[in-house]
């Protein structure tokens, strides 16, 4: 049973130590390729892997670890998206001089680490989980030891990181004081008898908890770290941290609140409705001034963890599926969308939304499949975006939240603004005479945007599959 | 409200003990100071140098590798006292575990992060 659930874990840590010792006897100047390709070859074996646990459900190691529909989605997701950011790492890698194989190791390390998050039903295994990925992710953001900017990404990361963790494990000593316990099923069950201490208390622990997780999923007002950390950070990273570190750190969200505090739901429902209108419209708002794509893209990351959030507001079964598809559709498009960033600063043109000057005539693929991503993420049919939000926005409707769905809709409409000047630059630009030179799709990064704009227009054009596997997640509701 | 004033005066006493010994130490102790007693007390070593020095960048490597044998010999006490009732499981646990720290230092060797250059 325990081994039935863990062999993906399993393998994945054993590629990791191999890549590891293959990094001590690499030679200087050598192409470490082949161990971002031996890195894939493990996330494919640790995708078979998880058949055998499909349709398996309960506990191991005395509760630490859980196995049901929630889990399993989201592990699937995230080797996936592990996947997709190797895909698109190897030619980054190479051009940076970034040491191969201690970087990948992380990434495999950094994925373990999330797929214990969304496995954990005990606080503590939560927080190990949480670490392995924080500590994985800081060492990650710092690769590029001669650019200062990933210095200082990796250093604002890193103290903001070490906050909120220290912020999460003080609220969760204050509900093991409050209720004996760490394991979330038992927080529930306490709740329902009664807790040792005044409510005011019980507010103090709600309130430490929901502010480090704010720091995890950059949510306004603890999001002052996000852009530069996304700025600096190496891109494919960057893409890492905007879906895998933010995606865990929801997983495990959605397990604590709606399983664990679910007596407390009327507080931090209302909680995460404010919380959620200022971050999406602070996230949209100062996207609109970005001149660098990064930063642009990690204040759109800021405003999509608002759009998450009003799931959390809603708190009910719809508020869970429309999470969960739109965590999956965000994944994927952003994927998409980084992998174009990173083939463009491969090509050395740069971060800046300029570089992308007549992007349409060098390269017709990138530019229309960017078109798809922006699509997605401003939420217009028929994409994998426009469902998740059409799936939340009906959860809210069904909460009573009018208004929580009105500033949505509002807020999609402002993200537009910026989205389509990048669009604007990549198809108009009259001023160039001469055919300008012409960006070749590399296989790699041409194979991450085939995969994901395809996975996208599915999302949005046969959704019935996914939706369903998403309504499976709201078993886990008690 | 009583407890408010309790945690007041224990901070209160907290603060005075420290200060009034030192204070009440000064006033009696007689002073004849030398240069020996002035300098900066170094475990019995004659100090040398400033205090305000770089160390190694190797020495932080150093004592990271440390650490983790520090903690794995944390872990490994509880496990030797309970050795008997984990049996076999326990030891192929442990041993793997164990095994897993040792890739950390093989790589460490490689790296040369144990030579003192």
């Amino acid at each position: 049973m325990i081994f039935d659930v863990l062999i993906p874990e399993i393998v994945l840590t054993v590629v990791a130590l191999g890549l590891l010792l293959a990094a001590a006897w690499q030679k200087e100047g050598q192409s470490g390729s082949y161990l971002g390709y031996l890195g894939i070859v493990g996330l494919l074996g640790a995708l078979v892997a998880l058949w055998p646990a499909i349709g398996i459900s309960g506990e191991v190691f005395d509760g630490m670890l859980v196995a049901d529909e929630l889990t399993m989605f989201f592990k699937a997701l995230l080797i996936v998206v592990g996947i997709l950011v190797f895909l698109m790492s190897i030619e980054f890698v190479e051009k940076n001089h970034i040491p191969a194989g201690e970087y990948y190791a992380l990434l495999l390390f950094g994925i373990v680490g999330g797929m214990i998050m969304v496995a954990s039903a005990d606080l503590l295994a939560f927080y190990v989980g949480l670490e392995l990925l924080a500590i994985a992710s800081y060492a990650l953001t710092g690769m590029l030891r001669n650019d200062h900017k990933s210095q200082e990404a990796v250093l604002k990361y890193f103290l903001n990181g070490a906050l909120a963790s220290a912020i999460i494990l003080f609220g969760i000593s204050l509900f093991y004081g409050l209720t004996g316990t760490t394991s979330i099923q038992g927080l529930a069950d306490a709740f329902k008898v009664g807790v040792n201490g005044t409510d005011s208390l019980v507010m103090a622990a709600l309130v430490f908890l929901m502010a480090g997780f704010g720091f995890k999923i950059a949510a306004v007002p603890f999001h002052l770290w996000a852009a530069d950390t996304y700025e600096g950070a190496p891109t494919p990273i960057t893409a890492f941290l905007s879906v895998v570190s933010k995606g865990a750190a929801f997983v495990v969200m959605m397990r604590i609140f709606f399983v664990g505090l679910e007596s407390l739901t009327v507080n931090w429902s209302a909680a995460f409705a404010v919380l959620a209108v200022i971050t999406m419209t602070v996230g949209n708002l100062a996207a609109l001034w970005q001149k660098n794509i990064k930063r642009m893209l990690a204040y759109s990351s800021i405003a999509h963890a608002g759009y998450i959030m009003v799931g959390f507001a809603a708190a009910t079964a719809d508020g869970l599926t429309g999470m969960t598809y739109y965590i999956l559709a965000y994944a994927l498009t952003n994927m998409g969308l980084f992998a174009i960033i990173v083939a463009m600063s491969n090509a050395g043109l740069g971060e800046d939304i300029d570089g992308y000057k007549g992007l349409s005539r060098k390269n017709a693929l990138y530019a229309w499949m960017m078109v798809v991503f922006f699509l997605s993420l401003i939420g217009i049919p028929p994409t994998g975006g426009f469902l998740g939000k059409f799936l939340l926005f009906k959860a809210s409707i069904g909460a009573n939240l009018v208004w929580l769905a009105l500033a949505m809709a509002i807020n999609s409409a402002i993200s537009v603004g910026y989205y389509y000047g990048v669009v604007k630059t990549m198809f108009l630009n009259e001023e160039e005479e001469e055919e300008p030179q012409k960006l070749p799709t590399t296989a790699n990064i041409g194979l991450v945007v085939w995969i994901t704009g395809a996975m996208v227009l599915v999302l949005g054009i046969l959704p019935s599959f996914f939706i369903e596997l998403s309504s499976q997640v709201a078993k886990i509701l008690p | 409200m009583t407890d408010g004033l309790y945690i007041l005066i224990f901070l209160l006493g907290g603060m005075a003990f420290p200060i009034g010994s030192i204070l009440v130490a000064r006033l009696l102790s007689p002073s004849y100071p030398e240069p020996s007693k002035v300098s900066t007390y170094e475990s019995g070593e004659v100090p040398f140098g400033e205090a305000r020095v770089q160390f190694h960048l190797g020495y932080y490597a150093y004592a990271l590798v440390f650490l983790i044998f520090d903690i794995e010999a944390i872990f490994l006490y509880p496990w030797a006292v309970i050795y008997k009732d984990l049996g076999l499981f326990g030891f192929v646990e442990m041993l793997i575990f164990i095994l897993i720290l040792v890739v950390g230092l093989v790589y460490a060797l490689k790296k040369r992060v144990l030579e003192w250059m």
